[in-house]
């Protein structure tokens, strides 16, 4: 490389530090000849020394405060005794500082004395303080179980309000009469009143006033029941018989079974009333018998469920009551609810409640 | 954790809890409210909640919904402006629980909650640490510095001790 009046700085700072190769001090030594301002300019930079600095002599005056001593050291523990008394109680200390501990303790019976000091600070739990009602914190698992689930437990339901209905049933009609006779009285067309029902007995109208029922109790006393015509449930026999007798004059009145007891409950709740009136076989098939069913239904309504003929009877009623009944005679308090949930009732809540638990289900209808 | 462990958990930690909140606050209806507040808080969150780690998170929980209370109520006292020969006092006392347990009303509540947990439960500084979202060397500080305050307000010791 050649030395100019352009990069001589860098061959004067390496020549000024000693590193300039030896090979080139011939070609420096030509250029400062050659350019006696620049070799003016080095022999400034060599007299005044300006390539070095000479070191501070300040110092940092809290320099003793920031070193650190081993915890160990005894000089440590005595002069932060009360922090290393609660290091020693916390379990802070390792062997060795608590070996040194120790020894101090045992020679300074005054650190020894506030040690005991240290040692009295610490809290115990009072144990006779507890949470006034524990048990109320507790939970209890809620089942939510679908509608399927709850068939089996409406079956049984069902059974049992079955099972209950009949024994209703035979208990009534095995009750209170042992044997039945009835008879009507006719009364003559001069004592036609208003209380009087026209019925037809071989093509003939009769008015019948009153039916005379004999009834026989437990206890074998024989009674008679004077019945008016207009109280007893004639409406039903009488009438059909008067329909079928308008479409076929010549027809007598037909069988029927009558059921009185929603006028009189110390009576039978079936009367035959083939027994009192004349039949005609011609008009057997015309006449709307109740079927056992009908006869089953308008029981459970009025017996067991105390609601009208003509009301709607429907699963949930008669399981809600078999359960109602089961609930009774075991003294569990069993109960079947239903109720809706929002206020338009798309959502119902179908629920078992127990004296014991719920269980409960939701359907969107 | 199932609804069983849940009420195992009734059974072992409500007593725990209630101490450490009734301690820390010296109010019994809001103490119960704490704890009650505390065990509804694991309920809900019965189904994330393992029952090995039901007891910090009780006391977590306590810690925190008590700090919300305080702060509600405007109780709070600062301990580092306390001035503690502020706080010696010349009485003759001859029950020294009854004395700690004035000093203890004094404290902040952070130091107030790291002593009780430490003292009444047993924790180290890091489960404390967990508990009040404080590093372990901020517990410790903690610790050492109430206990210093507690060891202060004992002024005379011949006469207490």
């Amino acid at each position: 490389m050649i030395i100019d009046r352009n990069n001589y700085e860098s061959f004067f700072l390496d020549y000024l530090d000693g590193s300039l190769p030896a090979g080139l001090l011939p070609q420096l030594k030509i250029f400062l000849d050659n350019n006696p301002d620049l070799a003016s300019e080095l022999e400034e930079l060599q007299n005044d020394g300006m390539m070095s600095l000479t070191p501070e002599t300040t110092v940092f005056i809290g320099r003793e405060s920031l070193k650190k001593t081993d915890r160990s050291d005894s000089r440590m523990i005595r002069d932060y005794f009360d922090e290393t008394c609660i290091a020693f109680l916390e379990g802070d200390l390792n062997a060795e500082e608590k070996t040194e501990f120790d020894q101090l303790l045992k020679n300074d019976p005054s650190k020894m004395i506030i040690f005991r000091q240290f040692e009295k600070l610490r809290f115990s739990p009072d144990l006779n303080i507890h949470y006034p009602d524990v048990s109320s914190l507790k939970k209890f698992p809620v089942r939510q179980i679908t509608t399927r689930k709850l068939i089996p437990y409406f079956a049984v339901a069902a059974s049992l309000l079955l099972l209950v209905t009949l024994w209703f049933i035979l208990r009534e009609q095995s009750g209170n009469q042992k044997e039945i006779t009835s008879s009507v009285k006719h009364t003559p067309d001069s004592s036609v009143n208003s209380e009087s029902q026209p019925i037809m007995n071989n093509g003939k109208t009769t008015l019948l006033s009153e039916i005379s029922i004999k009834k026989k109790s437990h206890s074998g006393s024989k009674r008679t029941e004077h019945i008016p015509a207009n109280i007893i449930a004639i409406k039903y026999d009488v009438l059909s018989a008067n329909r079928s007798t308008e479409n076929d004059p010549g027809s007598a009145l037909m069988p029927a079974y009558r059921e009185v007891s929603s006028m009189n409950s110390d009576l039978l709740s079936v009367v035959p009333v083939n027994e009192i009136l004349t039949t005609s076989a011609a008009n057997k098939k015309e006449t709307e018998y109740p079927t056992p069913g009908k006869l089953i239904s308008g029981l459970i309504k009025k017996k067991l469920l105390r609601k009208e003929e003509d009301e709607k009877l429907d699963i949930w009623t008669i399981a809600g009551e078999g359960v109602r009944q089961f609930g009774k005679l075991t003294g569990t308090g069993m109960v079947l609810t239903k109720h809706c949930s929002d206020p338009d009732c798309k959502v119902v809540t179908y629920a078992l409640n127990t004296k014991g638990f719920e269980i409960s289900t939701q359907k969107s209808k | 954790m199932t609804t069983g462990e849940f009420n195992k958990s009734v059974d072992n930690y409500a007593d725990n809890v209630y101490r450490f909140i009734l301690k820390s606050i010296k109010d019994e209806d809001k103490a119960k409210d704490i704890v009650q507040d505390s065990f509804e808080k694991l309920w809900m969150n019965v189904d994330s909640v393992s029952f090995t780690k039901v007891r910090p998170y009780l006391f977590t929980t306590a810690y925190h919904t008590m700090i919300d209370v305080i702060r509600r109520d405007k109780k709070k006292t600062d301990f580092e402006s306390v001035n503690l020969s502020a706080y010696s006092h010349t009485e003759q006392y001859s029950d020294l629980q009854e004395i700690l347990n004035e000093a203890l009303g004094k404290l902040s509540e952070i130091q107030r909650s790291v002593i009780l947990l430490r003292d009444y439960e047993g924790y180290s500084y890091e489960e404390i640490g967990e508990i009040t979202g404080l590093n372990e060397s901020q517990v410790k500080v903690y610790i050492y510095r109430a206990r210093l305050f507690l060891k202060n307000y004992i002024v005379s010791p011949e006469t207490v001790l």
